[in-house]
């Protein structure tokens, strides 16, 4: 690996880990934000890979990008009772309350 | 003054002084010499030739661990032994955050007495003198047999199936990463939470209904405190040989204690995790039971 690849590739990184982070602050519905949560966190593992140490990597996107992100959607999911798949009583009954489709 | 005020003025007081500490202290560093200049790394020398990084500017602590770590203590691998020998307490306290987070969301989520006498097993049954009284009570909605607002809707096939296949392979991956921790990239940490995937896959394949099945919330609680304990203990296993606490101590030809305390370790954060996804997910689905039940 020589100099060039090395900025390149944490430069794009970095930048990619700022405009996920950036996204989670100004995305327009919660669970958007979320899943930008996870982006950085995927990210920033990468960023660990390539400063060369691996189990770091491995604690930060097991933990930040797969565990935070399911914590964060089951809480999510408390407060408005409308889940991903189909179920039919929940989906219409919180369309029918306020007209939002929940998640937001 | 009422306590409003006395809270807001103690807040304000402590952060001017963070603030004033603070500035001063940049303005020391900046006038002062550079401690570090980095003159002695080239970040692309490091991933070109490894063997040039000048470490012999080290002094105290830091000469020990980056100049004898291999010989004075047994590990097989520099990083194992920073974490689980020289850094062991750090490990314990780690460990510790781990339960203190779980305590918090016990605190916030679990439910104390849904339904006091509905012990049913894995069949739907009754056990012992609350069968028959199971039988003559109104259906509960959040009892043992059908969480899921009395209608269990079985899962798609694909996704039992695949459960069916990916179970083992989790388990057994999340176990490799942690026992191999000293030779390969991973450790307890990494190992235990991957580990404790198995219970999202149950969840997906077969609902609740199967997590209760499979896993058993108070047990795993009780192993994870059991477990912190067992690194404790293994970690003054050396102190009657005259070695310190978390020291890599060699029991008997290459089985060694950072080995040992990566694996409580890793049983340690799998238990935990595992009881912290059991929770949300119980808490997830009683919601919805209860919601469903009082439409």
């Amino acid at each position: 690996m020589n100099g060039v690849l090395v900025a390149v590739l944490n430069t794009l990184v970095i930048a990619g880990a700022l405009v996920s982070a950036v996204t989670a602050v100004h995305a327009p519905r919660l669970i958007g934000a979320v899943l930008a949560l996870a982006a950085t966190g995927s990210f920033v593992g990468l960023e660990f890979i390539l400063l060369q140490a691996p189990d770091v990597a491995i604690a930060e996107v097991s933990v930040g990008a797969i565990l935070s992100t399911i914590l964060y959607i089951v809480a999510l999911r408390k407060v408005r009772e409308v889940n991903i798949r189909d179920t039919v009583v929940g989906a219409e009954a919180a369309e029918k309350a306020d007209g939002r489709k929940g998640m937001e | 003054m009422n306590r409003k005020k006395i809270s807001s003025l103690v807040l304000a007081a402590s952060l001017a002084v963070i603030l004033i500490c603070g500035a001063a202290s940049a303005v020391q560093m900046a006038l002062g010499a550079p401690t570090y200049d980095g003159s002695g790394t080239d970040v692309t020398a490091l991933y070109e030739h490894p063997e040039s990084y000048d470490n012999s500017a080290a002094d105290g602590v830091a000469a020990v661990m980056v100049n004898e770590n291999m010989e004075k203590t047994a590990a097989k691998n520099v990083v194992y032994s920073v974490v689980f020998n020289y850094r062991g307490y750090d490990t314990l306290g780690e460990s510790f955050i781990l339960i203190g987070a779980i305590a918090g969301t016990m605190a916030i989520l679990r439910r104390e007495k849904r339904a006091p006498k509905q012990v049913v097993d894995y069949a739907g049954r009754g056990f012992g003198e609350t069968a028959a009284q199971a039988k003559t009570d109104p259906p509960v909605v959040s009892a043992g047999a059908a969480p899921e607002g009395g209608r269990y809707r079985r899962r798609p096939l694909i996704m039992r199936c695949g459960c069916d296949f990916l179970l083992p392979l989790a388990a057994v991956y999340g176990w490799y990463i942690v026992l191999h921790g000293a030779i390969s990239p991973g450790g307890g940490f990494q190992g235990g939470v991957l580990a404790a995937g198995t219970v999202l896959l149950v969840y997906l394949a077969y609902g609740l209904t199967g997590v209760r099945r499979v896993f058993h919330g108070g047990f795993l609680h009780a192993s994870e405190t059991l477990a912190e304990i067992l690194y404790v203990f293994i970690a003054l296993m050396g102190i009657f040989e005259g070695v310190n606490f978390c020291f890599n101590f060699v029991l008997s030809g290459t089985e060694e204690t950072a080995m040992l305390m990566n694996d409580a370790v890793g049983y340690h954060v799998m238990a935990g995790i595992c009881c912290l996804l059991i929770l949300m997910l119980e808490a997830l689905n009683t919601d919805r039971a209860e919601e469903q039940q009082t439409e």
